[in-house]
Parts: C-alpha cells; structure tokens; sequence
C-alpha cells in the first residue's frame, strides 16, 4: 500500500531536452507545476517530480558555463549565481550540466536574465564546455557505423534490398547519423537566428523544428528498434535478433551502471576529474567486457542464423528485391536466384554482381557467344586469379539473374549441359 | 572579446557601474537600478552575475567582502575612468543634438 502511495507521489520522466533550449524546459516544468507535479530531481536521464498543489509559478533555466555533472558539490560560481537568484526570490530546484533551473512563488518576478545578448554569451560559452564536443564524438561514431553499413550495402546491394532486415538497419544507420547530426546543425542555426534576432533588440529564437525532431527521435529510434529485430527474427536469424537485445539491454546496463557510480561519488565528495577518470575507465572495462560476452554468445550460441536444410531453398524478398539460395543434390552446386522487382535498380544490382570484389580482388568475367543455345539470355564465366578456376556462372534470363557456383567441371557441365534454368524453376 | 565590448557601456553596464560607487552586494545593485531608473531598467539576477565576473575579470570592479557567502563589490579606478568616459561620451551625445537644434532654430 504504501508503495502504491509512494508511486503515487512520485512521477517520473524521461529528460529529452536539448540542453540549449531553456525556453521548453521553462513551459514544460510550469506546465507540470500547474497539474500539480512538481520537479523534484534532475538528473542527465530521468526527472523526477512530485506531487503537489497545483499552482501558476515561474520556472528559469540559465546557465553555468564553468559547472560539470561531475561536480560533487556546486562550484563558486555556480553557488555564487544562486545566491544572487535566491535574493531576487528564484530558488535552485536543480542542475544538469550546465544548465541551472530555478522556481520562483512571486508573482511576475524579474526574469533571470534581463540581457539577450548576455544570455546568448552564457549559452555558447557551457555548449562549448561538453555538449558540442560530446555530439560531435556521437556523430563520428555514427558516420563511421553507417560508413561500414553503407560499403556493405554498396559492395552487395541485393543482399540489403532483399531483406528488411537489411533495409531497415542500412535506413537506421543513416537516418540515426542525420538525426544526431541535426541536433547540432540545428543548436548551430538556432544559435546564429537567435545572434541575429538579439542584433536587432529581439530575444533569442525558438528552436521548433530541432525541438519536434528532437522530441521524436527517441520514440522513432525504439520503433525502428523493435521493427529491426521483428525482421530479423522473422527472416530465420533469430540468433541475430537474440544478439540485438543482448547488445541493447548491455547498453542499457552500462549507462545505468555509469550514471549510479558517478552519482555515488558525488553523493561521497569525490572531486570532478577523480569522478571523471573513474568514469572513463569503467565504461571501457565494461564496454570490453560488453563486447567479449557477445563476441563468446555468437561463438558459442546458436549462431546468428538458423540452421536449415542446405537442400531447402531460402526465400528471401521485399518490394525491391527477392532473392532465392540453396544448393542442389543433382548436379551437385550453389545458386543464387535474383529477381530485382525495381527496374531502376537493376542495372547498378547487375554490375555490383558481375563486378564483384573479394577483399582487395577483383573478379574477371567474359561472356559467352550464344547463350541461348543454353536457355538463358546472358551467361558470363568469372573468376578471381586465372581464368582456370571459374569462381561462379551468371546467366541471366529475363529478369532473373541465376549465380551458379561448384567444383569446375560439374558447374560447367550444369550450365552447357542446358536445363539448369529449368531445373531451378526458371 | 569582453574588452572591446566595454567600449560602450550597455545600459545595464552603465548603471551597474554607477550602483558600485559605493560598495554594493547584488540583490542591492539590482534594487538600485530599479529605484534609480524608476523601473525602466531592470537587471536580473543571472545577467548580473555574468556582468559582475565580466567586470571583476576586467578589473572594472573588485570584490571587497563576503558575509555569509553574501559578496560586495566596489568599483575600481580602472572603472572609474570607463565610466567617466562613458558618462561624457553620454553629455557629448546631448550636447552635440542641443547645437544641432540651436542650428535649426537659427536658419
């Protein structure tokens, strides 16, 4: 009973605040003020609020460029900056990076900052503290993650357009690397509309489209998420969807390990750069130790896809693409079937599979005069280092390209000897 | 940066600048400009507090007690001189449109 009171005193919320944009902050905790919630504690993640009488006051966001969420006690200036809002009747309700939020009971107070100019100054001096260095590491990292999806995805087309788990994870690497790039491009543009509007007597600008992007990006990220994974699951890898939750649910530890030790020292006294080194050390022993579990899951688990029939043909396909694979008992070889269903695609899909590249090599190929003596519309031979080991066939007839691969003479003998593409249902 | 903004004084500098002529805490300096200005200027609490770090960095103003973690600042003559400066660049201003409308008078 008493933990049901207690839940019910208690809110708590998900912070998705552009640290930059104080205006939200404001409307938001005097909105929540006026249901009757109440903000009780700040912390980088999760805001918690309590329960009260619901009541019209006045929220404040400035800033302190020289504070750290490090910090276990307020520093001089930070102190200094509330004692002069504490005289003017704004009471520190808490802090997260540099940004310092105070309540005021007074109706219509004097406003903490008087000076737009001034303001712009403060913010642009704490974004430049750690909110602009720590998004751009976030974006190298994303541009380097989408960097390796999208040289897959170029090097074999097919195999991303014929699957929406491949689809969905090149579209998530790319949409998430132009949404964390936005919240900086977008603090850059607020902050030179804004430089403007102060210019000409105006107050700072509303960073509304950022903000609405901002606002989405988490939720779009979760569905995205969960849609990955249904597809993967759905695709026959249900080891590769087992890795994706592991991989989340990991991520989710971690920063909640992270975040409740950098709090415990604080709680304990322990200086910024101790509480910083320890912050630094433990997330790469834990990221390490992150790594070397699922590296050991994929070794020793079930693999990320499941095992199937080799004889049993897998179908593979979106609006895009369809790919059929499997190997055949008689003649004994591997084929791939592909059929692009977007004909702008198919040119590119083509070359990418005639012009293959193993590593560092190239893949050769001729094609050969008359192939409809053997059914098929085009059939090119092609190999790595000579031409005395053929790597695979391609035939092509109508829309279909058919790859055949084997030991040299029996996949040579199923293309010449004709049939095949009958064989294979085509 | 700062430097070539304390040129010219903006209103707020102006006043707060004046208010410490005499030693001063913040939510006195703040009430003071109100009272001085009859309202029209307003300083806020965090703007002042960015001012005053300007000011004391700049060696316009220097800290000269804290009670009870309750600072007081007084203006220095480094600041002293800026706004003597500022003040007869302000009677310049006036005296430069009294002649104008003398001249306007005289055609």
């Amino acid at each position: 009973m008493k933990e049901v009171k207690e839940k019910a005193r208690y809110r708590y919320e998900l912070a998705d605040n552009l640290l930059f944009d104080y205006e939200a902050v404001e409307k938001h905790l005097e909105k929540m003020a006026a249901k009757g919630w109440r903000i009780d504690k700040i912390n980088t993640n999760l805001w918690k609020y309590r329960k009260a009488k619901p009541a019209k006051v006045k929220y404040a966001v400035t800033y302190a460029p020289d504070a750290s969420v490090f910090d276990p006690h307020p520093t001089m200036n930070q102190q200094t900056l509330a004692d002069f809002c504490a005289q003017a009747g704004w009471v520190k309700v808490g802090d997260w990076s540099q940004a310092q939020v105070f309540v005021n009971e007074r109706e219509n107070p004097v406003p903490i900052e008087t000076d737009e100019e001034i303001r712009l100054e403060v913010i642009k001096k704490s974004m430049k503290k750690s909110w602009i260095p720590a998004n751009v590491m976030l974006i190298l990292l994303m541009v380097f993650n989408a960097w390796r999806t999208i040289s897959r995805f170029v090097k074999d087309p097919v195999q991303d357009l014929s699957s929406y788990w491949g689809l969905l994870t090149l579209t998530f690497m790319i949409v998430a690397t132009a949404l964390v790039s936005a919240n900086l491009i977008g603090y850059f543009i607020w902050f030179k509309k804004s430089e403007k509007s102060v210019a000409a007597g105006g107050t700072c600008t509303s960073p509304r489209i950022i903000r609405l992007i901002n606002r989405w990006s988490l939720p779009a990220a979760v569905i995205y998420f969960v849609a990955i994974i249904m597809a993967a699951a759905g695709e026959g890898a249900p080891g590769a969807a087992m890795y994706m939750i592991l991989y989340m649910a990991g991520f989710l530890l971690m920063v909640t390990i992270l975040s409740k030790t950098k709090e415990y020292l604080k709680s304990r006294g322990v200086s910024r750069g101790k509480n910083i080194a320890v912050f630094v050390v433990l997330d790469i022993i834990m990221a390490f130790a992150m790594v070397s579990a699922l590296t050991a899951f994929v070794l020793s688990g079930p693999g990320l896809t499941a095992d199937k029939d080799p004889y049993e043909p897998t179908v593979k396909g979106t609006f895009l693409a369809e790919r059929t694979y499997g190997e055949l008992a008689d003649p004994e070889i591997g084929y791939e079937i592909t059929e692009i269903k977007a004909d702008w695609l198919y040119d590119w899909c083509f070359d990418k599979k005639l012009n293959e590249k193993l590593g560092s090599m190239q893949m050769k190929h001729e094609s050969l005069e008359n192939p409809h003596i053997w059914g098929a519309d085009a059939i090119y031979e092609c190999w790595i280092h000579n031409r005395d080991y053929t790597y695979k066939w391609i035939l092509v007839k109508d829309k279909y390209i058919v790859e055949i691969w084997g030991d040299d003479e029996i996949a040579e003998n199923a293309v010449k000897g004709g049939g095949i593409l009958d064989k294979l249902g085509i | 940066m700062a430097r070539e903004q304390l040129k010219n004084l903006t209103e707020p500098m102006y006043y707060i600048l004046l208010a410490l002529q005499r030693e001063n805490h913040g939510y006195g300096i703040m009430q003071e400009i109100e009272e001085l200005t009859g309202g029209r200027v307003i300083v806020g609490a965090g703007t002042l507090y960015t001012l005053l770090g300007r000011f004391e960095k700049e060696e316009i103003i220097e800290q000269v007690a804290e009670e009870e973690r309750r600072k007081t600042y007084i203006i220095t003559e480094k600041g002293r001189q800026l706004l003597d400066e500022e003040i007869q660049r302000l009677r310049m201003l006036l005296a430069d449109e009294e002649t104008y409308r003398k001249g306007l008078r005289g055609r």
